[in-house]
């Protein structure tokens, strides 16, 4: 029998449909993935079923969890069904807890609510829970905040409360999206084995085909609200009878052909024996002051046309190191030289020489600007006055360039999604022609489809510009198809380095492999056409 | 105490600036050239500028705020008179207005957007508007001239029975309270709002928490840290600017001493309060940046 049943499920906010006629069934003891691109309708679909969908919105349909069915269900009677029977675990571990209270509390709350128990045995019942999830018990978990935890710990934390009340379903949408790799794939064993001791039903939502592979007994692809495919697993695999499961297939097995260019023997940039460090918060008044060493004793040189990948986990040290290339962090030991000019006099004639494009394609323009505003602000880099009929031409030329049309210069940064605006930073990187672009996890916000169109055009735009670059990613595969080079960071270090292919398919140093073990990879029961 | 110290500064000098020599203002027009130089050397007025800032701040370290020039009375002893006033108004008022602004602006929060929220936005638009003086004209015609609840004005002093002294306060504590719960309820509102969009939210929802319960048990406190900001500002406000409301209540509080000294040309006085007012200020925020800690533990530093 099926343990929860999606039925016609319609889904508006206002003129927009987000949902259609989305149907499935999940099966006790399965674990069913969700998966599609952003904006498909994955989220809405699991908020829909625990009714926590947007005020504003209008559902239609029916969902049965057993034989009840929740869509008509009062809100008191949703709250003892929710956390109690189905559990939820969310993405963002960082925002997803509540920072004023412990997170012991946190998760006996939910006990306390949903059982007769008393807060002081709903606390101890905690303190398993807390060892079940993989928390160490001797650094007192209980008591802290969450701000004291790192992002993995914090998942645990989440997890632990969707599985305090062994709930008979879990819905986890996208638990491990905010992760690093090594610590996704500890998450995802966790989750695997607490959902099976426990006889728990799963619905993983992800956008990660790799993940979604080998986690699933059952995947339905998501595209525009409705499904457009489900299927067991390995039926799916091999058949993909849908285009867009295909595309999407083909879109994470991206690989893009890098141009070969002649290289320079100068080094464009060098980096010495750079360390970089913050002051900590003193713990008592007349301590003295203690430091973190964020970078330390980096040297490394990127010469004239190179493509080189910089790969680490978060809190590696990566935009420490990227922003004291940038000039905007200061250096504490060592030098950094642009053409042999030290980063730290340059005026802005040797500043022009390096241009950045950041992860987030949301935040980083100022959004009041027209794009054609924004595309020229590195002029202002530039000595002397420059024509303005001069600079509409190559507002335009380098809109084209980055596959939008010269008619966008006029319009404001909010009509473009995500892709697009990643285009508009990397067009506003190269409209004056730098020797060296930054491009600082430049695809990690953008969905595998547009990825693959984003690394396409890094591609093309090497061939035709020339570039030399510097991609700093946490995804190898992407680093894997669009550098010459990598460099693996490690707690502030470069431990390893050498030519991509090398590093990644021979790796020397442990840590690198564990990094590319604990990448997911899809299986090769691979599409027989 | 860097801000103490160039307050003090910044206080005497503007004070010294200030035109209106204290001395020829006692004595009158008509006063002779010489006396006025008598009563300058006894006020130690002739002094430079430099030493009297010196033996006044060494004066205050000692609680000896110095004699005021019109009463001739140790100026300490006026403050501690008044104090006791304006004190006790600026926190009853506070209370009050704490007691309006929470109830409305979480009531406010949960109808967002209903005929609720719009009542009590409204009502607070109609409360920042209103002058509080005219209010408290208002006040005073209603429940002291009409029903005879309160009297018109006056206080009774604290010996005189507690309860008594607190009701002659009722009155100007309301009309000091209205715009700050207008303000303050206004606060509330948007920071619960805020708060109720955050994922930890979602994730107690998910747990299932009703919509009262998550308000109580995650939003409140998260939502306190911008609205006690606003209440350090406020009592500082209403321990400084209640000069008028305390004109139209004969209050015999800090803000007619100041408002006096100042139309007497009792420097010392007005520097002495003002200081004071600045040291309360401070003492204030001091108490805000702590209790900060107290509800947002990532502000603690680990011990």
């Amino acid at each position: 029998m099926s343990i929860l049943s999606v039925e016609n499920l319609n889904l508006e906010i206002g003129p927009a449909k987000i949902l259609e006629d989305v149907s499935f069934k999940l099966n006790e003891g399965r674990i069913l993935a969700i998966t599609g691109e952003s904006g498909s309708g994955k989220s809405m679909t699991a908020l829909s079923i625990i009714q926590l969908q947007p005020k504003n919105a209008k559902l239609g349909g029916k969902i049965f969890f057993r034989d009840q069915e929740i869509t008509n269900k009062n809100e008191l009677e949703l709250c003892k069904i929710r956390g109690a029977k189905i559990g939820m675990i969310f993405q963002e571990p960082m925002t997803a807890l509540n920072p004023v209270k412990t997170v012991g509390d946190q998760i006996s709350e939910t006990i306390v609510l949903h059982s007769e128990k008393n807060k002081k045995s709903a606390d101890s019942e905690t303190f398993n829970i807390l060892e079940r999830v993989g928390l160490n018990p001797a650094i007192n978990v209980f008591k802290r905040y969450p701000h004291e935890l790192s992002g993995g710990q914090r998942q645990r934390v989440v997890i632990g409360i969707a599985i305090a009340l062994k709930p008979s379903i879990i819905i986890a949408d996208e638990p491990t999206t905010a992760l690093d790799v090594t610590t996704q794939s500890q998450i995802l064993a966790l989750l695997k084995k607490l959902v099976k001791e426990d006889n728990i039903s799963m619905i993983l939502i992800t956008h990660d085909l790799a993940v979604v592979a080998n986690m699933a007994d059952q995947i339905a692809v998501m595209q525009n609200g409705i499904i457009v495919e489900i299927e067991e697993t390995q039926t799916l695999f091999k058949s993909m009878k849908h285009e867009y499961t295909r595309s999407l297939f083909a879109a994470s097995k991206h690989s893009v052909e890098l141009p070969i260019i002649e290289k320079n023997s100068d080094p464009l940039l060098s980096i010495k024996n750079v360390s970089c460090r913050y002051r900590l918060a003193r713990t008592k008044i007349f301590s003295k002051s203690n430091y973190f060493t964020a970078v330390s004793d980096v040297s490394f040189d990127i010469k004239n046309g190179e493509r080189v990948g910089l790969v680490g986990e978060s809190g590696c040290g990566k935009s420490t190191l990227t922003r004291a290339i940038l000039g905007l962090e200061p250096i504490f030991e060592g030098r950094i030289n642009v053409d042999d000019v030290d980063i730290l006099n340059a005026k802005a004639s040797i500043r022009k020489n390096i241009q950045v494009v950041f992860q987030d394609p949301y935040g980083s323009f100022n959004p009041r600007h027209k794009v054609s505003t924004l595309i020229k602000e590195p002029f202002h880099l530039i000595k002397g006055s420059i024509e303005t009929k001069k600079i509409e031409n190559k507002i335009e030329k380098v809109l084209e360039d980055v596959g939008l049309s010269a008619d966008d210069k006029s319009k404001y940064i909010h009509e473009f999604s995500g892709g697009q605006r990643q285009r508009i930073a990397i067009a506003r990187a190269l409209i004056i022609k730098p020797k060296l672009v930054i491009f600082d996890e430049a695809v990690s916000a953008l969905d595998v489809t547009v990825r693959a169109q984003i690394l396409d055009l890094i591609a093309e735009l090497a061939a035709e510009y020339g570039l030399t670059y510097l991609f700093i990613s946490h995804d190898l595969s992407v680093i894997r198809s669009i550098t010459d080079r990598c460099l693996v960071m490690k707690n502030g270090k470069i431990i390893e380095q050498g030519l991509t292919k090398k590093v990644l398919e021979q790796p020397q140093n442990t840590y690198t492999k564990k990094l590319i073990d604990a990448v997911p990879k899809l299986p090769n029961f691979q599409m027989e056409l | 105490m860097v801000s103490l110290c160039l307050a003090s500064v910044i206080i005497f000098t503007i004070v010294e600036i200030a035109p209106g020599d204290p001395a020829s203002f006692m004595l009158g027009i008509n006063a002779q050239e010489d006396t006025i130089a008598a009563l300058r050397a006894e006020l130690g007025l002739d002094q430079d500028k430099l030493s009297r800032y010196f033996s006044w701040i060494s004066g205050m370290l000692q609680g000896d705020f110095g004699t005021s020039y019109t009463y001739r009375s140790p100026i300490s002893n006026m403050i501690a008179d008044r104090i006791w006033v304006s004190l006790p108004l600026a926190l009853y008022a506070l209370v009050i207005s704490t007691l309006i602004a929470f109830p409305a602006g979480i009531y406010a929060a949960t109808q967002r957007g209903k005929v609720g929220d719009v009542a009590v936005m409204g009502a607070t638009q109609f409360g920042i508007a209103i002058p509080n003086f005219w209010f408290a004209m208002i006040l005073v015609v209603i429940f002291a001239l009409k029903l005879r609840w309160f009297s018109a004005g006056g206080f009774v002093e604290w010996e005189n029975g507690i309860f008594q002294s607190i009701k002659s306060l009722t009155l100007p504590a309301i009309a000091l309270a209205l715009p700050q719960a207008s303000i303050l309820s206004r606060v509330m509102r948007s920071a619960l709002i805020e708060t109720l969009s955050e994922d930890y939210i979602r994730t107690a929802r998910a747990k299932g928490f009703g919509k009262r319960a998550v308000i109580w048990r995650h939003a409140l406190r998260n939502a306190l840290i911008p609205v006690l900001t606003i209440i350090g500002l406020q009592f500082s406000f209403l321990l400084a600017g209640a000069i008028i409301i305390e004109q139209v209540f004969f209050l015999p509080g800090l803000g007619r001493l100041v408002f006096q000294a100042i139309t007497q040309r009792d420097l010392i006085v007005v520097e002495s309060v003002v200081m004071l007012l600045v040291f309360a200020v401070i003492t204030v925020n001091f108490i805000v940046d702590i209790t900060y800690a107290i509800v947002d533990p990532r502000l603690r530093r680990r011990v």
